[in-house]
């Protein structure tokens, strides 16, 4: 009974909320209950619908959110992964499948303007031209100004060979400074190359990275950039110089020197840094000498700073060499950069030891056996130093630079033959290539003979541009004499002129009447290059070269002319010479006309040495002198009795030219003066057998006279 | 002018011809009256009168010998042959005979009864009848045409010996020595010749220099590289002589180098603007780079100042075909058909009106000409290129391809160079074999 009967002090609570209830009325209560329903039923609804579904919906943002940071790496693994979770969460996302879909076919889907920022630079990174150009066109779709895209565009023309569509896409590209082109150095990079390989001009461009680039990598930002982008920064820098360079470099990209070289150093300290990274960043530090070397030139940098730089950065340019062997023990570049950088420091022993380790490393490596033939070169061994060559361009058969190198050397080497066929195989690779057209008429005009016909004939296929090119018209006009079209002189001096009136310039008129000079003498051009100097200085007056040209015609006249040394023609010569040396004083090639003209034409030995002093002072001070100037001094020195000095000067003469008679005449003479009468008469035999201009001539009949006198 | 081959393979014949026609006889007014009595048919009242003329005048020839001459000019060849035939039957040691006969034998090709000729002559002008410049006169003629003689049957060595003959009595024969270099050439000893034509030269500076007479000789023993070395000496040595540049410029472009003949033919027509020769090399280099109106102006001046040229008149027609004006291309027909009428035993005459017939869509006239133009002996390169054009309208491209195949390969005169290999690229596709071969 007693569980039976409820103690109010028990359930005192519920009774008197019943009896509260009982007050109210009877809808009351059916309210209330209903109200308490439906708060059970959204409590109900939210606990177990609402409150789910916006942690899914907040782990779906959660996943996109990582999708996007996955994106701006670049990492696959991770989009694909958050795309995964998305569709886990939300198999009917329709965007998450798409862009799955995207991942795994690498074409984005046409409505989707970001997917295509992912695929675009993976088919690049493949080389995949067709695709990467295709998801290009969808993302240019959605965004027209995007660079990356365009220039992928272009570039995708150009491999089809269209330079038109791909000219049209590049006039397409906005201003990089457009936060919508989201230009990155990479693609300023592409653009870069893209410019040049349409020859077109980028100075935009370039302006860009005065502007911006130079600002950005003085940021701290640019220190966290992956070593990649550093390294691809750095590059955009050195695009910023203007690529001509004589004319001038642009101000502003000083301002970048020191926080490029401590790119540089971060790049190198990164542990990213890998073989492909060194060996970009190894090249660009090549092409920062030669840029910091412009900027001092252009004082933009003053000599104890441009001394710290370039001390600073060949010690850093080395570190990342041995850095990239570090990674590839073969990297032969790299033995290539720490050989040039020896080089520069004029550490030859280093540079060589440096090449042979590369040779044994990396074996005959075309780059390696150059520089070491260069090495060789400067050592005077020539035929080493073409055999290495030779053996260089077996491997690199398709290396222009590497054959102009060897025929240069095999010119040197006296081995024209093997010059001229050198050049040849140049010109195959490169028929438009001025620069081999150019030396190969140049070898060719120079071996004389028939071989001055090639040369020419190679010159007049520069057509319209060579008037105006004044060491291709000096050759040009040289080889018409030589070839025996000197009645065409005449016609392109006229053409010369105007190039050189438009230009408002004497060079080029200057130089082609220099090209008659050059070559053999003729009575009838001599006179002409006269006339034309003369008309000409009324154009320029006192230009320096014009005036050589009428003393050396006059020389030419006096030295070949008939008859020989005429008093007219050798007072002609003196006047203007004379005139000359108070123009230009130093001018080698004045001082030894001057004073061949006093000991031959004027008999004036003493005087003739007066004039050969400049000779003396530049042989002294080590400043090259031609073979022809040794001869002049050689024999000025001979005629004055000091024999010592002009033996010198003489051997060294015909070390020079292996053709001169002239020198080898003169030396004959020396020799027999210090009574060497053996080594007299073998060089004077060495004389008869080279051919002699009128005066060698005279002279070898004299001083075999002499010697058949002593003999006697 | 144009092709050095051509020039010195009429060499031979034209010398001995010069030297070996029927001599003219000298100037006389009864000679003069039998001729015109001649020319009316009246044939033996024309040696009655010659017979008195040459009793009056001893120093002419034999009547029958003039009157077979005559009968030669008018294209009578059984009455001279039987004119001679009676003289030699009258005077059977009289070397005019012989002379007459071994020019007929040697225009009819027969070398070996030319030579036999010449040296009866050569025997019987030992006679002591004959007076010393007589004598010479007939030594001289049966020498002249041994010499011609051996040089077609290629006996060098006996050339010389007829030439050095010659040379002994006339040393300073430029035109004898040239023709002893180049028999020396032959021989094989190019040093030798060239000493021959040094000393032709210096002779008698008339003659072609010695330097572009060596690089002719080159260039017919298809030595090119050679021939082009000794066509620059020339230039540089012979600076002032047009013929010199107009020699190497013919080889450039025949070499299929306009850029650089254009050089030469400046050269050449400042030394001499007026020359022919020259404007001619000039309307050539106008077509070979396809400035078909300059090269219609040049052509069309140079075959009015003189129709006969079939050389101008040949090229004229080409290049008219080329233009795109019909009634251009008309005219290059008429031009071209009138060009085999001239001559009609000419290869290249039936090449240029194939070609002709082609542009203008005629393709079977243009099988007929092209096959025409092929019978005649060696395809020239530009007639294989016509040829190939037509056997690929023809689908015959197997054999299209063949023959441009190998004109391609070869070196020499090709106007059509570039095109040729165009077109030969082309036609590869549609050779089945070719189609299948790997591409280099």
């Amino acid at each position: 009974m007693a569980t039976l009967i409820r103690s109010s002090a028990k359930r005192p609570r519920f009774n008197r909320v019943r009896a509260l209830a009982a007050r109210f009325p009877w809808w009351i209560h059916i309210s209330a209950i209903a109200l308490m329903a439906v708060g059970l039923a959204t409590g109900a609804y939210y606990l177990f619908h609402v409150r789910p579904e916006a942690q899914k919906q907040q782990r779906i943002s959660e996943q996109w959110a990582n999708f996007d940071r996955a994106a701006r790496t670049g990492s696959e693994a991770d989009l694909d992964k958050a795309l995964v979770e998305i569709l886990r969460l939300n198999p009917d996302d329709s965007l998450a499948r798409q862009r799955k879909a995207t991942l795994e076919s690498g074409s984005a889907d046409e409505s989707d303007s970001v997917m295509p920022l992912l695929t675009l630079p993976k088919h690049l990174r493949t080389g995949r031209w067709p695709e990467a150009e295709r998801e290009a066109g969808k993302r240019l779709a959605h965004q027209p100004k995007d660079w990356l895209a365009r220039c992928t565009v272009a570039k995708a023309g150009l491999l089809r060979g269209d330079r038109a569509a791909a000219a049209r896409d590049l006039d397409k590209l906005p201003d990089p400074k457009d936060p919508f082109a989201n230009v990155t150095p990479a693609s300023l990079l592409f653009a870069f190359d893209l410019f040049r390989e349409l020859d077109r001009a980028a100075t935009a461009l370039r302006g860009f990275v005065r502007e911006v680039v130079v600002e950005t990598a003085r940021t701290p930002a640019a220190e966290s950039f992956p070593a990649a982008v550093k390294v691809q920064l750095v590059e955009c820098y050195l695009e910023g110089f203007e690529p001509k360079t004589d004319r001038p470099q642009p101000s502003g990209l000083s301002r970048a020197v020191l926080p490029v070289g401590k790119l540089v150093e971060l790049a190198l300290a990164d542990p990213a840094l890998d073989a492909p990274i060194a060996s970009k960043l190894g090249l660009a530090c090549n092409r920062l000498v030669s840029a910091f070397a412009l900027l001092r030139r252009e004082n933009q940098i003053t000599a104890d700073q441009y001394a710290t730089i370039a001390q600073d950065h060949e010690a850093r340019t080395s570190k990342v060499w041995q850095a990239l062997i570090a990674h590839d023990p073969k990297a032969a570049q790299a033995y290539h950069g720490l050989a040039t950088a020896a080089l520069r420091a004029d550490d030859v022993p280093s540079a060589r030891q440096h090449v042979i380790r590369g040779l044994e490393a990396c074996g005959d490596d075309a780059a390696l056996l150059a520089i070491y033939s260069l090495l060789l070169r400067a050592d005077d061994q020539l035929l080493p130093a073409l055999a290495c060559l030779l053996q260089a361009v077996e491997r690199d058969r398709k290396n222009v630079s590497l054959w102009l190198l060897t025929a240069e050397t095999a010119e040197v080497a006296g081995r024209r033959d093997v010059a001229l066929e050198a050049c040849r195989k140049a010109r195959n690779l490169e028929p438009k290539n001025s620069w081999v057209l150019r030396t190969e008429a140049r070898m060719n005009i120079e071996a004389g003979g028939t071989f001055a016909h090639t040369g020419v004939q190679l010159l007049a296929e520069l057509g319209e541009a060579l008037p105006g090119d004044p060491l291709a018209a000096r050759l040009y006009v040289r080889g018409l004499n030589e070839a025996g079209l000197g009645i065409l002189i005449a016609d392109f001096l006229v053409k010369v002129e105007a190039a050189g009136a438009k230009a408002k310039s004497a060079a080029p008129i200057a130089q082609a009447l220099r090209g008659l000079c050059d070559s053999r003498y003729d009575a009838a051009l001599a006179e002409l290059a006269q006339r034309t100097a003369r008309a000409n200085l009324d154009r320029f007056p006192g230009d320096v070269e014009l005036i050589s040209v009428q003393a050396l015609m006059h020389f030419q006249s006096a030295e070949r002319g008939e008859p020989r040394w005429s008093i007219l023609e050798t007072g002609g010569a003196i006047r203007a010479f004379e005139e000359l040396q108070n123009r230009a004083p130093d001018r080698l090639e004045i001082a030894a006309a001057l004073a061949w003209t006093r000991l031959k034409g004027k008999k004036e030995p003493a005087a003739a040495l007066r004039d050969a002093a400049t000779l003396s002072a530049a042989a002294e001070r080590g400043e090259p002198l031609s073979a022809w100037q040794w001869q002049v001094l050689g024999a000025t020195l001979l005629a004055n009795d000091r024999r010592d000095i002009a033996i010198r000067a003489l051997e060294k003469s015909g070390r020079m030219s292996k053709t001169s008679a002239g020198s080898r005449i003169h030396l004959a003479l020396a020799y027999h003066g210090q009574g060497r009468k053996v080594e007299a008469r073998a060089t004077l035999e060495l004389a008869r057998a080279l051919p002699r201009t009128a005066q060698e001539q005279a002279d070898y009949l004299d001083a075999f006279a002499i010697l058949q006198r002593e003999k006697s | 002018m144009r092709s050095l081959l051509a020039s010195l393979s009429l060499f031979g014949f034209v010398a001995f011809a010069a030297g070996q026609a029927p001599p003219k006889p000298a100037p006389s007014p009864d000679v003069d009256k039998a001729l015109e009595t001649f020319k009316t048919g009246k044939f033996d009242e024309a040696f009655e009168q010659l017979k008195k003329a040459c009793a009056a005048n001893p120093q002419l020839q034999p009547p029958r010998i003039i009157l077979a001459g005559w009968f030669v000019q008018a294209e009578r060849g059984k009455e001279a042959r039987a004119t001679l035939e009676r003289f030699t039957a009258e005077e059977p040691k009289h070397p005019d005979g012989y002379l007459l006969n071994a020019s007929f034998a040697f225009g009819e090709g027969r070398i070996t009864d030319a030579i036999l000729s010449c040296q009866a002559a050569l025997q019987f002008s030992a006679d002591a009848r004959w007076d010393a410049e007589v004598r010479k006169r007939y030594v001289r003629e049966a020498r002249l045409g041994l010499a011609a003689s051996f040089e077609q049957r290629g006996d060098w060595a006996s050339v010389k010996e007829q030439l050095m003959g010659l040379l002994n009595d006339d040393p300073k024969n430029g035109p004898l020595r040239q023709r002893l270099g180049a028999a020396t050439f032959q021989t094989g000893k190019p040093e030798e010749a060239f000493a021959d034509f040094q000393k032709a030269f210096q002779d008698d500076p008339a003659v072609d220099p010695p330097e572009l007479r060596l690089g002719a000789l080159w260039a017919a023993k298809g030595e090119r590289d050679k021939s082009e070395d000794w066509l620059k000496k020339a230039v540089a040595a012979h600076a002032a002589n047009p013929k010199a540049h107009r020699a190497y410029a013919g080889y450039l472009l025949d070499e299929g180098k306009p850029g650089a003949a254009q050089l030469y033919i400046d050269a050449a027509a400042k030394l001499d603007s007026k020359s022919r020769d020259t404007a001619t090399l000039q309307a050539l280099l106008f077509r070979h780079k396809k400035e078909y109106g300059p090269a219609e102006v040049a052509f069309e001046q140079l075959h009015k100042d003189a129709p006969g040229d079939s050389f101008a008149l040949g090229n004229l027609a080409i290049v008219l075909v080329e233009s795109a004006d019909e009634k251009k291309k008309k005219r290059a027909v008429e031009l071209a058909e009138s060009l085999v009428k001239q001559n009609s035993r000419a290869a290249d005459a039936y090449a240029v009106l194939g070609y002709c017939y082609f542009k203008l869509g005629r393709i079977d006239d243009a099988d007929k000409a092209l096959g025409a133009a092929a019978s005649a002996g060696q395809v020239g390169l530009d007639t294989a290129y016509y040829l190939a054009l037509v056997l690929n309208e023809k689908k015959k491209y197997a054999e299209g391809f063949k023959i441009l195949d190998e004109a391609v390969k070869a070196r020499g005169p090709f106007v059509y160079r570039a095109d040729a290999r165009t077109f030969l690229a082309d036609l590869a596709k549609r050779v089945p074999e070719k189609k299948d071969e790997p591409k280099k």
